[in-house]
């Protein structure tokens, strides 16, 4: 029977549908380590097709695959379609899921009771699964379907945070409702578009849209636009909507935290390319429409803000929370700017910022699962105690800041150059500057309490973390250092994915 | 004014009410109560816009399950709302109101309720109301028919997909035409003029996809054309069953059973019960099977198979629920529901097809693999749709007697 079954042809559904089937199957593995093993033989399944899926999208002559599910006409049934960006995308989301399942295995034993790793490794498959759904459809409905998935085990794993205390299902519950909200306007507007398109094909929707008789001031378009925008916003967290995400990732699991730092968020500004420039087109979201005045004006004020709340907090965890709605605000001011340059530093900079947070929440999570609290007198004088962890930090930290030789650095190249090229956008620029600064102080607070502090208390007595957090931890930072000095690779992707999506050649 | 909006307008303005009364009526067994009500009367909205199987779905989960979980719930948060000194709060106000408008201003481009030129009665869903998705506008494929295709079967249908839509809009005998389609006193037309698929693939399925064995076309659509979505809609309600597991399941070892009362001198209602639970899961069973053919499928027929089990519950004790679905069978059957829908859609990928391209089924009656592949998937919807159910209700009781 399996002589007519052909992998590569199918890559794009395999991507989704092994985490779906594996997820549910990691129930029926024991109490033991079979459930993280076997999470973990799925999440590397998945990246092993993601990178074969990547090899295939950049030898196709179209410059996409594109996948009929129950070989219905794609205008009609749901449509898989993988092009550059989205390839990458999905890469990177399978190749953190990958290394952060790696990671988790000692610290979910620790915050996690034993009887339940079994449903929690299912659920954490399933949110990679929903993750990666969004990212390779290319059927706007399907989008939302995949959504309710990612968003529904993302509640039930930040919730499992610390032994299940009031902070983490607070935190959960908040999520819980804001992001229900969001996905209720992600659905209204989809809900408008297909009235006014009859279609649910995101290029089918393009089209249709692009022949509606003045569609700038077709009253249904403009409040489906509106509508997208804030379910977009409170899903990738853009100021002032990202009030869900400090707590929800301060108080999650520590592996959870690193697995959604990476990836969640930066789905959810998938899913804005998407709509902004697949769906809606650059010339009604960006010309006709002032989207960009407004996510610039957001992105910016987050970067500000966030940056100077980052460097009052005294948690860890939560500081890298609200440096991330900071980091989030470079992806969208990046965008925003509509050129090449600044879609591309966009696209690159959500690859890079994975990297680079995933591994510093991966380094607080190790502090955690030593001392059992990262704060910042936790941190003290551990630049000896923990050195690996904290170089790991540490370099997380420069790339942040976009110290040259790391990837935050080609990132805020290419934002900076766009910003430039941009009329009238220069003040972007200057925000990505003060931004830096301000990522300057927050990681030097905690290198001043790591290596010019002495410790005190417990942590005058640690050591190093178990080998199998300190080697993922070092494989994204490593990505991240490598990535920055060589950027060839990252780079002419992003380059390729925003010409694409801003309707140039693939 | 007709019928119609008359009925709606009396409707709506009784969802309406109910809706504010929720909001107002300060005891939460009250209100819980009234969300029954709330969803019973959109059923019958969903009745008069002649969308049954959507009503039957609000009736069955808004009407019948979701009230009895949230009266569940009341068990322990109390029976009473927590008294609010403040009780409006003029941010939220004001922002639900602008919400609230922004919907209202949407709808003035929107195409006029019900009127047959609107694009989503033109473009794209005539096909999918005819089932002539797969095999268009009945032209053979350039793909060979396969051994033992009976071509002659299919003639039959090529009536069916004649007479272009009309350029102008306004065509008002085309729009006739269709508001006697919408009746169903004629079959619904398909374009005539057809872009050309991206691969000559599609043309294995039979001229109307089916072979004729899916009267209901709304599970056409649910099922195959976007079965995909299901199949993740039905993972929706599996990853809710096992989030709840996660997050408020007791160790196991204080054991599953803290038995709650039993209605053990409640003659009549045993007697009740006992002569209707076989008759509730028969109905569930024909539901999940003859979604094919009329309203309903595996979402409404695994509710109503959840509400037998919970009945049992209910006036036998979960000890006897126990005796028949142990907890670890029933955590075990909500995985077994999406595994039979996505298993399904493997094996179709696996003998060389598309994930769930059912016409790989059976290559020789490439519409009857259609209608055999949905039945699979119906029965696998039902079957997590009614343990995810039977799960959470538990959960509830568990915490309850505790």
């Amino acid at each position: 029977m399996l002589d007519a079954f052909e992998i590569v042809p199918n890559l794009p559904v395999l991507v989704v549908t092994t985490p779906l089937i594996g997820g549910i199957l990691t129930i029926a593995m024991g109490r033991g380590k079979g459930p993280w093993a076997w999470a973990t033989l799925i999440t590397g399944l998945v990246f092993y097709f993601t990178v074969l899926l990547m090899q295939q999208v950049l030898a196709a002559k179209t410059g996409f695959i594109s996948y009929e599910l129950g070989n219905w006409p794609r205008q009609w049934g749901i449509e898989y379609r993988v092009d550059a960006l989205n390839a990458f995308i999905l890469l990177t989301v399978a190749g953190v899921a990958f290394v952060t399942t790696l990671y988790a295995q000692k610290s979910v034993e620790k915050e996690i009771p034993q009887d339940r790793h079994n449903f929690f490794y299912a659920v954490w498959v399933l949110a990679v699964c929903g993750l990666l759904g969004i990212t390779v459809t290319g059927d706007a409905f399907n989008v939302y379907v995949l959504l309710e998935i990612s968003s529904l085990t993302v509640y039930a794993l930040i919730a499992m945070g610390k032994d299940m205390n009031r902070q983490a299902l607070t935190a959960s519950l908040r999520y819980l409702i804001l992001g229900s909200v969001g996905a209720s306007f992600i659905l209204l507007g989809i809900g408008y578009l297909m009235m006014v398109t009859g279609t649910l094909n995101m290029e089918d929707m393009h089209d249709r849209l692009a022949a509606l008789p003045d569609a700038v001031h077709n009253r249904t378009v403009l409040v489906a636009f509106a509508f997208l925008l804030c379910g977009l916003g409170l899903k990738m967290a853009l100021f002032p909507l990202h009030m869900w995400l400090p707590k929800a990732y301060t108080y999650a699991p520590s592996a959870v935290s690193a697995l959604l730092s990476a990836t969640a968020t930066k789905v959810g500004i998938y899913m804005a390319f998407r709509f902004l420039f697949t769906i809606f087109g650059v010339g009604f979201s960006f010309v006709a429409m002032p989207a960009n005045v407004v996510l610039s004006v957001a992105a910016c004020a987050g970067i500000l803000v966030t940056g100077v709340t980052a460097v009052r907090q005294t948690n860890l965890k939560r500081m890298l929370a609200y440096s991330s709605v900071g980091q989030l605000g470079y992806i969208v001011a990046g965008f925003a700017l509509a050129n090449v340059h600044g879609v591309a530093g966009s696209v690159i900079h959500i690859f890079n910022h994975a990297m680079m947070k995933g591994g510093m929440f991966m380094a607080a999570g190790a502090i955690m699962y030593r001392l059992g609290r990262c704060d910042l007198r936790a941190v003290r004088g551990l630049g000896k105690r923990m050195p690996l962890t904290m170089a790991a930090f540490v370099a997380g930290g420069l790339g942040l800041v976009g110290f040259p030789l790391t990837a935050g650095f080609i990132s805020k190249w290419y934002l900076v150059q766009g910003a430039l090229e941009a009329p009238h956008m220069w003040p972007v620029a200057a925000v990505v500057l003060v931004g830096s600064l301000l990522a300057v102080a927050y990681t030097w607070r905690v290198v001043e309490a790591a290596y010019f502090q002495e410790p005190e208390g417990d942590s005058a007595l640690v050591t190093e973390a178990p080998l199998s957090m300190v080697a993922p931890m070092w494989i994204l930072i490593g990505a991240s250092v490598y990535f920055g000095v060589s950027a060839t690779f990252t780079g002419e992707i992003s380059m390729r994915a925003a010409k694409s999506l801003l309707g140039g050649a693939p | 004014m007709n019928a119609v909006v008359l009925i709606d307008t009396l409707l709506l303005l009784l969802v309406t009410a109910t809706a504010v009364a929720i909001i107002e009526v300060r005891s939460l067994y009250a209100s819980s109560i009234l969300t029954g009500i709330y969803s019973l009367l959109m059923a019958l909205v969903w009745v008069n816009m002649h969308s049954m199987d959507v009503s039957f779905t609000e009736a069955a989960v808004g009407g019948g399950i979701s009230t009895i979980l949230l009266i569940g719930t009341l068990v322990h948060v109390g029976r009473e709302e927590k008294p609010i000194k403040k009780r409006l709060h003029v941010p939220a106000l004001i922002f639900t109101a602008l919400t609230g408008a922004a919907l209202i201003y949407g709808t003035l481009d929107m195409p006029r309720f019900g009127d047959p030129a609107a694009p989503i009665h033109h473009y794209r869903v005539p096909e999918m109301m005819a089932q002539t998705v797969g095999f268009v506008n009945g032209t053979p494929g350039k793909q060979k028919p396969p051994e033992g295709f009976d071509v002659e079967r299919y003639r039959r249908f090529d009536g069916r997909v004649t007479g272009p839509i009309p350029d102008d809009p306004k065509d008002t005998a085309w729009r006739e035409r269709s508001i006697l389609q919408t009746e169903g006193l004629i079959v619904p037309q398909v374009r005539a003029a057809h872009e050309p698929h991206a691969e000559p693939g599609h043309h294995l399925h039979p001229p109307d996809d089916f072979n004729g064995h899916v009267p209901n076309s709304v599970t056409s659509l649910l099922a195959a054309y976007r079965g995909y979505d299901t199949m993740f809609e039905t993972t929706v309600i599996f990853t809710a069953g096992v989030s709840l597991i996660l997050l408020l399941r007791r160790p196991r070892r204080e054991g599953y059973l803290q038995p709650g009362a039993v209605m053990s001198d409640q003659v009549i209602l045993r007697v009740v019960a006992k002569l209707s639970i076989p008759f509730i899961l028969l109905f569930g069973f024909y539901v999940i099977t003859h979604g094919e053919l009329g309203p309903g499928g595996g979402f409404q027929g695994g509710v109503v198979l959840a509400t037998a089990f919970i009945l049992y519950a209910l006036i036998f004790g979960r000890a006897a629920l126990y005796r028949v679905v142990p907890p670890p069978v029933s955590d075990m059957l909500t995985g077994v529901g999406v595994l039979i829908y996505s298993g399904t859609g493997a094996v179709c990928m696996l003998l060389g097809g598309k994930f769930l391209d059912y016409s790989m089924l059976n290559p020789a009656l490439p519409g009857d693999g259609e209608s055999l592949g949905m039945t699979l998937v119906e029965y696998g919807v039902g079957i997590t749709v009614s343990m995810v159910m039977l799960t959470i209700f538990n959960q509830l009781a568990e915490e309850r007697s505790t």
